[in-house]
C-alpha cells in the first residue's frame, strides 16, 4: 500500500533516527511511503491550537490539502500530528459552515480541502493495514528485553476519532511489542500522560519534567530495560528529558528510549546506527548489549 | 334525529385567560354563531366549572340544544366531565364534540391572529361534525375479579396480599424459581436494620398459603388478549423436571458434579445444576436448569435420580400453557443493576475484591469474608454513583439510583458493626438522604467513624491480590486522595429489568425513554399505565427503596381495587359495524384487522364489539365501503375535514393524529409551550389507518394544501403499516394533480413531541417552495369528490 | 488588595457565553465531582485542579484568563474521557487559551515558538546538529517540508497573515531570513 508521508517536525528535525528507521522497516511490510513536499508543522495542538484556533485549522487544512492532490492517505508517525490532522480532517469533512470559510482562505493560495482522505497513525497502519502475524513474520531476531510499552494520550483519546475501543485497557502496542520478541512489563500508571503536550513542557519545564520523572520512576521500578513509545514527543521528552532530570533534581534514570519502528528495524536485523539509536540524549549502549547485537 | 334537525349549542372557554389572552375567544363566537344550525354561541370563564356546566344543562333543557361544542382544552382532560353534563341535561352523550383551543392553539401559538383564525376553523371543523353525530350507548359488561401480578419481588408480594385480603382472586406469575426478588438477597434494610429475609419471609409464606393466590413460579407471561376488565392470558409454566412430592431434603444436590454461577449470591458462589435458589424459597422445590444439566445439555449423567428418596425427579416435564381470565394486571417487574464492567477504569472484573452493592450484601449475610479469601476486610472503599447521574450513554443512565447513599452508609454501619477495627470510606458526589430516618441514619454513619470523601472516584486499579488503589479528589481540601483499599464496594446504577421493555409492548402499554413503565399521569394516576385495567408497583416503575415499594404495592391495590369493585365496565360504543347490504364476504377486513375481531359466518362478514378496539383500519380498505365506524362515521369524519379546510391562513396543513399517544403528545407539546406554525391544524382520528385516499382527497379539495398523518408509536397501527399506507396514498396523488410531497407522515411517542414539531416546520417549510394546491386542481378536486359522498348539511 | 469575597454582581457573563459560541456548552451539566481533578497527571505535582478551572470558567472569572494554571494542562483528554456529565474539559480550556492570547496573555517562551512557527513553518526548526545527524544517516540533509520549499513556506505565511495570527503574537515581518 501507498501512504503519504506526515513527518511533523521533531522527528525530522530533532530524531532523524526515527525517520531513517520508519523509512527503512515499513517498505519490508509492503508500506511504501511518498513524501508530502512542503508541509509544514501540523500544527502542533498543544501550542498553536491553544493559542488560535483558527490558524490551526488553516495550517492542518493546507497540509491535508496536500495529501489529498496525492490521493493518498496519510500517516503520521506522532501522536500530536495525529491529534490535528486526524481532527481537523473530521471538522473539515462534518461541518460545511468551517469548510466554507476555510476553503475561501485556502484558495488565495491555490489550494482547496476536498475531504477525499484518511489519516492513520503509524500505529493504526501497522495493526489493522499490515497485521500483527506480517510484522511476526517480518522478524529476523527477536528482541529479548523487558519493555515498558507507552501508549500516550492522543493515540487513544478522545476516543471517539479513534478506532481502538478501549483508551483504559489498550493491548493492540503490548501485542505488537511482543511480536518482536520483547516482554512488556506491566507498571503503574501506564496510560497516563509524558507530560510534554498542551504546551506543558515549553510553558512550565519543571511541572513537565516532574510529571515524566513519575513515570520513569514507575518504569523503573517494574523492571524495565528500555521505553518503546510510538510518539516524537514522548520520546523527547523520555530520552532528553532524562537528561534534563539528571541536571535539575540529580537522578538518573538511565532507561533508554526506542520508538517503535526502532525496535522493529532491529528485530529485522539492521544495525543500531542506521536506526540512529546511538543519537539519543539517554545512553543506549547498555540497551545494545542486553540484547546482544 | 338526522343532521338537519340539528340544533347546536357552542360554548367557547376562556380557561381564565390561557385561551382567551391569545383566542379572540368573542371574535370566534361571532364568526362561529352565523354557522347553519349554530343556535346558542356562548364565551365563558371556565365552562368546566358548576355555573359552567350548567350554562349547558341550561341550553339543553331550555333552549331545544341536541348537539353540543364545547371548545377549550384537549378532550383528554374533560372529555368525560362534558359528556356526564350532557347526561345530566337528558341528552345522549355522544351528542358532545370538543374543540381543541387551549394545547393545540393558544399554548402553542402567540400570534392572536393565527390563533383566533385556528380557533374558528376548529370549531367550525367540530360543528360541522356534530351535526352528524348519533346517539350510542356503551355496552355494559361484568368485570372478571381475577387479577394478575406479574413478577414476585417484594412489590408483586405486597400486591397481592392487599388484594387476597381485599377478596380478590390474585395469579401472581414469577419467572425464576421461587418468588422474593432481589429483596431476600438483602442482609438488613436500612435504616432501621431490620433483618431482610426476616420481614420478607414471612409475606413470602402468607402469599403462598393464602387461599385466593396462586403462585406460579418459573412461569412467563407469553400473550395477553381481551380488553380492560376482561383479559385473556396466556401463562407458560417452564418445568422444574422435579415433582411437587420433592422433599427438599438436598440429597440431590451433593451428588450433581454440574457447577454454575449462583444467581442468588449474585455470582459470588456456585450452585448445581439441581439446586433450589436459596433457603428460604417459595416454593421450597428444587429445579433442574436445563442449560447446564449434563442429561440436557449432553445426554448423560442422571446421578441426582438415583438418589432422590422422594423419586421426585422427572426428566420428562415439558412446558405447561395455562389460559387465565382476568380482570386486571399488575407490572411488578422490579430492576437489574448497569454493568460495572463498562466502567474499564474501575477493574470489575480483574479483581476479585471489587464487587457491586448487591454482591457485598451475599458477602454480609456470609460473614463479611473477602472474596479472594474469606478473611475479614481491614480497608473499605465505597464507590457511588456508578452508571448513575451520567450523561455518558454507553456506561451509565441520567438519573439518580435513588438507594446508593442509603446503601453504602447501611453497609459501612454493619461493616463497622461486624468488622469493629475496619476502615470504611464512603466516596460520594453528593448524599442524598431525603427519605423518613435517614439524615439521622447518615449521622450515625458519622458517629461510627465511618469517613467520608466528597469526591467521585476517577480510578480503581488493582495493585496485587490484596490491595487496590482507588484514586478521587477531596473536593472540600481540593487535593487528590489516594488509598489502598482491599475491598472496594460499586454501587451500581439501577435500570429497568430486562424484560420490562418486552412485557410492555404484550401488555399494550409504554415505556419512557428511561426503560421503566410510564404512568398515566405523573402526579395523579401514579401506579396507573396508559392502559385502563393495567398498574404497575414498584422499582417497573421507578428505582425505589423497600419502603416506598410498599407504598405503591398498597396503593396499587386500591387502585385494582376501586377499577375491579365497580363489577361492571363499560364497552366503548364506538366500534365498527358492517353494513351487511354492501358486504360481499370477500375477507379483506378478517386478515388485516390488527385484533382479530372480525367473524365470518356462512354468508357475511360482522364485528365482534367486545373484541373491536376502534382503530378504524379497516374502514378505508373495505373496497365496498361496507364498513364503518361508531363515532367517526365517514359522514361525520368527511363533515369536519371540509369545516376545518374551508376557512383559514395558507398554507395549510392538516394533522390527522391518532388519538391516545399522538394526540397526548401534540398535548404534551401544548403544556411544554413548544411552538409550530399556526397553519397546521389537528383532527383526531382514532389511528391515521382510518383515514384512506378519500379522506385525503377530500381534504385538499377543501381547501389544505398539505397533509401529515400522526401516528401513536406501540399501538395497533404499526410504523410500517403506516409507512405502507401512506406510500400506496402518495402513488395515487399524482394522478389527481397533487404532488407527493404534500403528504407527509411520522409515529412518535408521548415524549418525543418534538418530531411533531420538526415534522410541521418541514412540510410548511415545503410548502413555500410548492406554493398552495394549484387552483385547477382543486377545483377538479371538488368535482370528483363531490361523486366520494360528501355529505349534504 | 486581594478580594476574598467574590461579588455576584461583577461576574463577566460574557465570559460563559463566548464557552457556549465555542461549542462547549454541555459546561453547564458539571457538577463538580472531582473526576477530571483526581485523572489529572499536573493535578498530582501541581495544585492545579482541572476542576477549579471549569468552576471558574462556569462563573465567569476573567482572572482564569491571566492565570499560570490555565496553562498547566497537556491536553491528555482523561478527564474528558471519564467525567460523567460529557463536560468538553479540552475543548473549555483550548478556548480559554486562545481568550486569553487574544487578550495579549502569552507566555514569552510560547510567543517565541509561535514566531518559529511564522518563521520556519515549523514549531521546532532543525539546527545544525540535527543536518549533520540527518546526513550521518543518509537521509538528505534537510526534510522535504517548508524548510526546502520556499514557496510553501510563503503559503503558510500568507495563511498567517490572512488569519491575523501575526499580529495577535506580535510577529515583526522586518528582519525575516
Amino acid at each position: 500500500m501507498k501512504l503519504a508521508l506526515y513527518l511533523g517536525c521533531v522527528i525530522p528535525n530533532r530524531y532523524p533516527g526515527i525517520e531513517a528507521a520508519t523509512r527503512k522497516a515499513l517498505p519490508k511490510l509492503g508500506v511504501e511511503l511518498l513524501d508530502m513536499n512542503g508541509a509544514s508543522c501540523c500544527p502542533a495542538p498543544g501550542v498553536i491550537r491553544s493559542f488560535d484556533k483558527k490558524i490551526w485549522l488553516l495550517t492542518a487544512a493546507r497540509n491535508l490539502s496536500i495529501a489529498e492532490e496525492m490521493g493518498l492517505d496519510v500517516i503520521t508517525l506522532c501522536n500530536g500530528c495525529y491529534a490535528s490532522l486526524k481532527e481537523a480532517n473530521h471538522i473539515l469533512k462534518t461541518e460545511e459552515e468551517k469548510r466554507k470559510e476555510v476553503n475561501m482562505s485556502l484558495a488565495e493560495i491555490s489550494r482547496e480541502f476536498k475531504g477525499s482522505i484518511k489519516v492513520k497513525h503509524l500505529a493504526e497502519v501497522l495493526y489493522f493495514d499490515v497485521g500483527v502475524k506480517a510484522i511476526k513474520e517480518a522478524v529476523k531476531r527477536k528482541i529479548q528485553v523487558k519493555a515498558a510499552v507507552f501508549y500516550g494520550c492522543h493515540l487513544l483519546k478522545p476516543r471517539e476519532l479513534r478506532p481502538w475501543g478501549s483508551v483504559e485497557k489498550p493491548t493492540f502496542l503490548d501485542e505488537m511489542v511482543k511480536v518482536l520478541g520483547a516482554e512488556s512489563v506491566p507498571y503503574r500508571d501506564k496510560m497516563m500522560c509524558c507530560g510534554a503536550g498542551g504546551a506543558l513542557r515549553s510553558g512550565a519545564l519543571d511541572v513537565s519534567l516532574n510529571i515524566v520523572c513519575e513515570r520513569l520512576e514507575a518504569m523503573k521500578e517494574a523492571g524495565a530495560e528500555c521505553i518503546v513509545n510510538v510518539c516524537p514527543f514522548c520520546h523527547l521528552q523520555f530520552d532528553l528529558g532524562q537528561r534534563q532530570i539528571a541536571m535539575k533534581l540529580g537522578e538518573n534514570f538511565n532507561m533508554p528510549v526506542i520508538y517503535y519502528t526502532q525496535l522493529l528495524g532491529l528485530a529485522m536485523g539492521f544495525t543500531p546506527q542506521e536506526l540512529g539509536i546511538h543519537m539519543n540524549a539517554t545512553d543506549c549502549k547498555s540497551f545494545i548489549e542486553r540484547i546482544g547485537i | 334525529m338526522t343532521a338537519t334537525d340539528a340544533q347546536i349549542g357552542v360554548y367557547i372557554c376562556h380557561c381564565g385567560g390561557n385561551i382567551s389572552d391569545t383566542v379572540d375567544v368573542e371574535k370566534v363566537r361571532q364568526e362561529i354563531s352565523k354557522l347553519q344550525g349554530v343556535i346558542v354561541a356562548k364565551t365563558y370563564e371556565y365552562v368546566c366549572s358548576d355555573p359552567g356546566q350548567e350554562m349547558i344543562v341550561k341550553g339543553i333543557r331550555e333552549e331545544g340544544l341536541n348537539r353540543i361544542v364545547v371548545a377549550s382544552c384537549s378532550p383528554r382532560m374533560h372529555l368525560d366531565t362534558f359528556r356526564r353534563t350532557l347526561q345530566s341535561a337528558g341528552l345522549n352523550p355522544y351528542f358532545l364534540e370538543m374543540a381543541n383551543i387551549r394545547e393545540q392553539c393558544s399554548w402553542i401559538h402567540n400570534d392572536k391572529e393565527a390563533a383566533t383564525s385556528k380557533a374558528i376553523d376548529l370549531i367550525r371543523g367540530a360543528v360541522e361534525r356534530v351535526r352528524h353525530h348519533k346517539p350510542l350507548e356503551p355496552k355494559r359488561i361484568a368485570i372478571n375479579r381475577n387479577v394478575l401480578v406479574i413478577g414476585g419481588g417484594i412489590a408483586g408480594i405486597i400486591t397481592s396480599i392487599e388484594l387476597a385480603d381485599k377478596g380478590y382472586k390474585v395469579y401472581l406469575v414469577e419467572k425464576s424459581p421461587s418468588i422474593g426478588g432481589h429483596m431476600a438477597q438483602l442482609s438488613k434494610t436500612f435504616p432501621t436494620l431490620d433483618c431482610s429475609s426476616c420481614i420478607l419471609t414471612p409475606k413470602m409464606v402468607y402469599a403462598s398459603q393464602h387461599s385466593n393466590i396462586k403462585i406460579f413460579s418459573l412461569a412467563e407471561v407469553t400473550a395477553i388478549e381481551g380488553s380492560p376488565g376482561n383479559y385473556r392470558v396466556l401463562v407458560t409454566k417452564h418445568p422444574r423436571y422435579i415433582e411437587d412430592n420433592c422433599l427438599a431434603c438436598g440429597e440431590c444436590t451433593k451428588y450433581c458434579p454440574v457447577k454454575v454461577p449462583c444467581e442468588f449470591e449474585a455470582g459470588l458462589s456456585h450452585r448445581k445444576a439441581i439446586y433450589t435458589p436459596f433457603k428460604q424459597a417459595v416454593p421450597r422445590t428444587y429445579v433442574i436448569d436445563k442449560d447446564h444439566c449434563l442429561h440436557f445439555t449432553k445426554g448423560v449423567c442422571r446421578v441426582c435420580e438415583r438418589f432422590c428418596k422422594a423419586k421426585a425427579i422427572n426428566f420428562n416435564q415439558k412446558d405447561e400453557v395455562i389460559e387465565l381470565e382476568v380482570g386486571a394486571i399488575v407490572a411488578c417487574t422490579g430492576f437489574d443493576q448497569i454493568d460495572p464492567h463498562k466502567f474499564e477504569e474501575y477493574s470489575y472484573g480483574l479483581h476479585p475484591n471489587i464487587i457491586t452493592n448487591l454482591q457485598f450484601e451475599r458477602v454480609m449475610v456470609g460473614g463479611f469474608g473477602k472474596p479472594s479469601d474469606g478473611k475479614p476486610p481491614k480497608k473499605v472503599a465505597f464507590v457511588l454513583c456508578v452508571g448513575s447521574r451520567t450523561l455518558d450513554e454507553n456506561k451509565g443512565v441520567k438519573y439518580c439510583c435513588k438507594i446508593g447513599c442509603m446503601a453504602a452508609i447501611k453497609q459501612a454501619i454493619l461493616l463497622q458493626k461486624a468488622v469493629p477495627d475496619v476502615d470504611p470510606w464512603i466516596f460520594y458526589t453528593d448524599i442524598r438522604a431525603d427519605g423518613k430516618g435517614y439524615e439521622e441514619f447518615y449521622m450515625t454513619a458519622q458517629e461510627h467513624n465511618v469517613h467520608f470523601v466528597r469526591g467521585r472516584v476517577a480510578e480503581i486499579t488493582p495493585i496485587n491480590k490484596d490491595e487496590i488503589l482507588v484514586r478521587a479528589e477531596d473536593t472540600f481540601f481540593g487535593k487528590v486522595v489516594e488509598g489502598v483499599f482491599d475491598l472496594v464496594i460499586l454501587s451500581t446504577g439501577i435500570i429497568p429489568s430486562q424484560d420490562t421493555g418486552e412485557l410492555a409492548k404484550k401488555l399494550g402499554i409504554q415505556v419512557g425513554g428511561d426503560g421503566f413503565i410510564l404512568e398515566r399521569h405523573y402526579k395523579l394516576r401514579p401506579v396507573d399505565s396508559q392502559r385502563e385495567g393495567v398498574f404497575a408497583a414498584g422499582c417497573a416503575i421507578s428505582p425505589k427503596d423497600v419502603r416506598e415499594t410498599t407504598l405503591e404495592a398498597m396503593a396499587t391495590a386500591s387502585r385494582v381495587a376501586t377499577f375491579l369493585g365497580q363489577g361492571e365496565i363499560s364497552v366503548s360504543p364506538e366500534v365498527a359495524y358492517v353494513s351487511a347490504e354492501k358486504c360481499d364476504n370477500c375477507g379483506i377486513c378478517i386478515d388485516i384487522c390488527p385484533v382479530k375481531a372480525f367473524e365470518s359466518s356462512s354468508e357475511k362478514v360482522s364485528v365482534n364489539p367486545l373484541s373491536c378496539v376502534g382503530c378504524g383500519i379497516c374502514v378505508p380498505k373495505c373496497p365496498k365501503q361496507a364498513i364503518d365506524l361508531n363515532h367517526c362515521t365517514e359522514e361525520q369524519l368527511l363533515a369536519q375535514i371540509h369545516g376545518v379546510c374551508e376557512g383559514g391562513i395558507h398554507p395549510k396543513i392538516i394533522a390527522f393524529v391518532e388519538k391516545n399517544t399522538a394526540y397526548a403528545s401534540a398535548d404534551l407539546a401544548g403544556q411544554s409551550r413548544a411552538s409550530y406554525p399556526p397553519n397546521v391544524e389537528m383532527i383526531m382520528v382514532p389511528t391515521t389507518g382510518r383515514i384512506g385516499l378519500k379522506h385525503v382527497l377530500n381534504a385538499f379539495a377543501a381547501g389544505a394544501d398539505g397533509v401529515i398523518c400522526i401516528e401513536g408509536h406501540g399501538g395497533v397501527f404499526t410504523e410500517d403499516a403506516l409507512r405502507e399506507h401512506v406510500d400506496e396514498m402518495k402513488k395515487e396523488l399524482r394522478k389527481y394533480g397533487i404532488e407527493p410531497l404534500r403528504l407527509l407522515s411520522i409515529s412518535t411517542t408521548i415524549p418525543q413531541y418534538d418530531k411533531i414539531l420538526n415534522v410541521s416546520a418541514t412540510l410548511t417549510e415545503r410548502l413555500r417552495k410548492l406554493g398552495t394546491l394549484s387552483e385547477d386542481v382543486r377545483a377538479k378536486l371538488k368535482a370528483e369528490t363531490s361523486s366520494l359522498e360528501v355529505p349534504q348539511k | 488588595m486581594k478580594q476574598e469575597i467574590i461579588a455576584l454582581g461583577e461576574i463577566n457573563e460574557k465570559l460563559l457565553k463566548e464557552l457556549k459560541k465555542a461549542g462547549v456548552a454541555n459546561i453547564v451539566f458539571c457538577v463538580q465531582c472531582g473526576t477530571c481533578s483526581a485523572s489529572c497527571p499536573s493535578g498530582r505535582v501541581t495544585a492545579f485542579r482541572t476542576r477549579q478551572l471549569i468552576r471558574k470558567a462556569l462563573m465567569g472569572l476573567s482572572e482564569v484568563l491571566k492565570s499560570d494554571e490555565l496553562w498547566l494542562c497537556t491536553t491528555c483528554y482523561t478527564c474528558l474521557e471519564r467525567c460523567p456529565r460529557k463536560v468538553e474539559t479540552v475543548p473549555a480550556i483550548i478556548a480559554l487559551r486562545n481568550m486569553a492570547v487574544e487578550s495579549g496573555n502569552i507566555n514569552p517562551r510560547h510567543r517565541d515558538i509561535a514566531h518559529m512557527f511564522i518563521r520556519y513553518g515549523h514549531a521546532v526548526p532543525i539546527n545544525e546538529e540535527n543536518v549533520k545527524k540527518r546526513e550521518s544517516l543518509g537521509l538528505p540533509a534537510v526534510p522535504p517540508t517548508t524548510h526546502s520549499f520556499k514557496q510553501a513556506l510563503e503559503e503558510l505565511q500568507t495563511l498567517v497573515k490572512k488569519s491575523g495570527f501575526d499580529k495577535k503574537v506580535d510577529f515583526g515581518w522586518e528582519g525575516q531570513k
